[in-house]
C-alpha cells in the first residue's frame, strides 16, 4: 500500500514529466536535506556533496520520465545519489582525507551543563559519523534517518544482505564508540 | 545504547544544503538543456560532414577501377596517399569531436 508521502511524490513526478518545473523544485525540497546527508555520509565533505546531489538531480531530472511508479520514488532517488556518490569517492579518493572540513570538526565546550543545543548536538554528531567508513555511516543512515528496511538497503546501496548487517552493526558500535570519546559523560545529552 | 536511542541520535544528523541550493540547481537544469540542443545541432552537423567524406571516398574508389572515362582517368592520378591522409584525418577530427560532445553531456546512473 502507498503512503500519503509517496502518493504526494507520485504527483509531483507526474507534473514535472508534464513540463511543471515548480512541481520538480517541490520534489528536490522534500528530498534534499536526508539526499545531502546520503552524500555525506559518503564523501566526509560538505561541498564536494552538495556538488554530488547537484549532479544527481540533473539525472534525476533527466531520468524523470523513466520512473515507472512501482517503487518507492525515495528510493529510486537515494539509488542514485549513493552511485552518483561512490563514482566520485572513486574519482577523488586521493584528494579526500578525513581530516578536511575543519570547521565542521571544531569543537566548542559545551556551556551550560544541562543543555546542549540542538545545533551543538547535530555536530557532534556529524563528527561522529565522519569518524565511521562510509559505507557503515550510509547504512547507518539509510536505515535510521530514511527509515528504510534491510531489503531497500540493499537495492540502493547494492551490497549483500550480510554486508549491510555488518555495517549497521559495526555503525552502531562505532558511533557509540566515537561519541562517548568526543562527549564522555555528555553523550546523555543526546539521548 | 539501544535501539531507539540511535534512531533518535542519527534523526538529529540530517544536514541542511545551502539556501541557494534549489536556484542554482535549476538554474544548472536550463543550461544543461540548452547545452543539449545545442550539442544536438552539433552531433548533426558533424555527422552530415563526416557522412559526405566518406561518400566521396567510396565513390572514389569504386570509380578508380573505371578507366573508359575521361574525368575518371583524371580523378586517379590523384595520388591516393595524401588524400588517404586527409580524409583520415578528417574523420578522426570529426570522430574525437563527437565523443567530447558525448562526454559533455553524457548522463551516468
Amino acid at each position: 500500500m502507498k503512503t500519503k508521502n509517496q502518493i504526494e511524490d507520485y504527483d509531483l513526478i507526474r507534473n514535472a514529466n508534464e513540463g511543471d518545473t515548480n512541481a520538480f523544485r517541490q520534489l528536490v525540497y522534500k528530498h534534499k536535506d536526508v539526499s545531502l546527508s546520503l552524500a555525506y555520509s559518503v564523501l566526509k565533505d560538505r561541498t564536494i556533496a552538495e556538488d554530488v546531489l547537484q549532479d544527481a538531480f540533473i539525472k534525476v531530472f533527466h531520468k524523470l520520465n523513466t520512473f515507472n511508479f512501482k517503487s518507492s520514488f525515495s528510493t529510486w532517488l537515494y539509488r542514485i545519489i549513493v552511485n552518483t556518490s561512490y563514482n566520485e569517492l572513486k574519482k577523488r579518493k586521493t584528494n579526500i582525507s578525513l581530516d578536511e572540513d575543519n570547521k565542521d570538526n571544531f569543537l566548542t565546550p559545551i556551556e551550560d551543563k544541562d543543555f546542549m543545543k540542538e545545533s551543538d548536538q547535530k555536530r557532534y554528531i556529524n563528527i561522529a559519523l565522519k569518524q565511521l567508513k562510509p559505507d557503515e555511516s550510509l547504512v547507518l543512515r539509510l536505515f535510521y534517518l530514511c527509515e528504510l528496511s534491510i531489503k531497500e538497503i540493499e537495492k540502493v546501496t547494492n551490497f549483500k544482505t550480510s554486508k549491510v548487517k555488518v555495517d549497521l552493526h559495526r555503525g552502531r558500535d562505532n558511533l557509540s564508540f566515537q561519541l562517548k570519546q568526543l562527549l564522555g559523560d555528555d553523550i546523555n545529552y543526546l539521548l | 545504547m539501544k535501539e531507539e536511542q540511535f534512531k533518535k541520535i542519527i534523526k538529529k544528523s540530517s544536514i541542511e544544503t545551502s539556501e541557494d541550493f534549489i536556484n542554482n540547481l535549476m538554474e544548472s537544469i536550463e543550461i544543461h538543456k540548452k547545452t543539449q540542443k545545442t550539442s544536438f545541432k552539433a552531433i548533426r552537423l558533424v555527422l552530415g560532414i563526416v557522412s559526405v567524406i566518406i561518400s566521396c571516398l567510396v565513390f572514389l574508389f569504386i570509380k578508380s577501377d573505371s578507366k573508359e572515362n575521361s574525368y575518371w582517368e583524371f580523378m586517379i592520378s590523384i595520388p591516393k596517399i595524401p588524400l588517404l591522409v586527409i580524409v583520415t584525418l578528417s574523420l578522426l577530427f570529426g570522430l574525437n569531436y563527437l565523443i567530447r560532445l558525448n562526454e559533455e553531456n553524457s548522463i551516468k546512473i
